[in-house]
């Protein structure tokens, strides 16, 4: 097996399509699973500058994370806590800090299990696209659910669109212990317009289904509502009878993504009292 | 320990080895390692250096805390090929050089936050990094951000004690 630190994005895009080489950011996952990704040559791109930290793009209007960019990079972003919080949140939940100054963005969504751990989630409620060089931008949605995150190109950069003024968003999670992965979890953005009525919203539950799902019968009962208002009670109603057959564990997930809905909805709506979050 | 010249040449190849060159405690070393050597492996089993725990061995337990380039990770997810031209410090070379690690040792010791040991590198490792972001600390920010690293002896009202006595120490000392 051999090891090519990546010269340039292309360099590594070179190395997966003439050589199948397997990229590796953080290399977590590797050295997790070193028996089975072992066979094949590997591009490491943790250290390509072109593809760290966040940048806030005001000709795009969007606000674009690189893919080697760490998750304790993004909780430590005063972009990011700034204009998405939910996505500072879903980063600090995961794993430990030693992990998160490791993991990267971009490993993240890769990972085999990129679908559960917080940042797809918080990036689905965030409308994010993943852009793979060269050329391609793919939903993140998408990307989690079908993308060979090992196929013909490399994961360069998170691109979100920067939210209106008056969004506030977070993320809520409900895990029994510190070290645990968690049980459910729900990412939530609103953009609140100055009369307090909610113009647009969108609400991602993880843990209950195999991958995060939006709720958009919560998201359309969200707006027009004054964000004042929403009793938590009815989002969690919602959020239930959203929920198609579930057997006993995914009824008792669900039951505590409710919890998390009804728990972050009353902490957005003091968000929205008290201003943007610092 | 790392031959004459500083070359470290006990690491024996398994498929391709890649030369790297690293600051391991403060001194410059080359290894030549197999890309899927990992950083504990490189530390325990070929440096020599031991203080660096295999616990868990998937990141969780902490034992095996180390400082990469100033950051806390867990050495048992590091591939040692990724490490060329880093900076890496482990509980040994802490002990010499970091101007809190004496401080943060003898609270420990004091405030009973040891009791077999296993953990206690880990453990220091995590205490030095937390109070270089939280210098005065209160037990709130103990108990909410020094979360991460296992303990089967103390109970951890006792590292927790450790971590505060140590804060204070810090403060006072001159």
């Amino acid at each position: 097996m051999t090891y090519h630190e990546a010269e340039s994005l292309d360099h590594a895009h070179h190395l997966v399509t003439s050589r199948g080489a397997r990229v590796v950011a953080g290399g977590i996952e590797f050295a997790l699973d070193v028996a089975r990704l072992r066979h094949a040559p590997l591009v490491g791109v943790s250290r390509l500058e072109e593809i760290r930290g966040v940048a806030d793009d005001p000709r795009t209007g969007e606000i674009r994370i690189g893919a080697a960019t760490t998750l304790g990079e993004m909780v430590d972003s005063n972009i990011l806590r700034r204009s998405l919080p939910i996505l500072v949140e879903a980063a600090r939940q995961v794993g430990n800090r030693r992990i998160r100054n490791q993991a990267t963005i971009g490993g993240n969504l890769c990972s085999r299990l990129r679908g559960t751990y917080d940042v797809a989630p918080a990036l689905l409620a965030v409308d994010a696209v993943v852009e793979v060089h060269p050329g391609k931008r793919i939903p993140v949605g998408d990307f989690i659910d079908g993308t060979d995150p090992n196929g013909d190109g490399v994961v360069a950069w998170i691109s979100v669109p920067a939210p209106l003024a008056g969004t506030v968003s977070g993320y809520e999670k409900i895990k029994p212990d510190a070290a645990a992965p968690g049980v459910a979890s729900v990412g939530m953005t609103m953009a609140v317009e100055s009369s307090g009525v909610i113009g647009a919203a969108r609400v991602v539950i993880a843990g209950v289904a195999a991958m995060p799902v939006r709720v958009r019968t919560a998201e359309t009962a969200l707006v027009g509502s004054e964000i004042e208002s929403i009793p938590g009670r009815y989002l969690g109603e919602i959020i239930r009878s959203a929920a198609g057959d579930l057997d006993m564990a995914g009824r008792y997930r669900l039951e505590v993504a409710v919890a998390a809905a009804e728990r972050l909805a009353s902490r957005l709506r003091s968000v929205h009292g008290t201003g943007p979050a610092s | 320990m790392f031959g004459e010249h500083g070359i470290m040449s006990e690491v024996a190849p398994r498929g391709t080895s890649h030369s790297i060159e690293l600051v391991l405690n403060g001194a410059q070393i080359r290894a030549d390692v197999p890309a899927d050597l990992l950083l504990i492996q490189l530390l325990r089993d070929h440096v020599g250096l031991t203080g660096t725990k295999n616990g868990c061995g998937v990141g969780v337990c902490g034992s095996c805390s180390v400082l990469v380039d100033g950051r806390l990770v867990s050495a048992c997810l590091v591939p040692a090929v990724q490490l060329n031209g880093r900076n890496v410090m482990t509980i040994e070379g802490a002990i010499r050089v970091h101007p809190a690690a004496e401080t943060v040792v003898a609270a420990f010791a004091a405030s009973g936050g040891v009791q077999c040991g296993f953990c206690s590198p880990g453990q220091v490792m995590a205490a030095l990094d937390f109070l270089d972001r939280y210098s005065t600390p209160d037990r709130a920010t103990v108990l909410g951000e020094f979360d991460a690293n296992l303990c089967r002896c103390t109970g951890y009202y006792s590292i927790i004690e450790s971590v505060l006595e140590a804060a204070g120490r810090l403060a006072d000392a001159p």
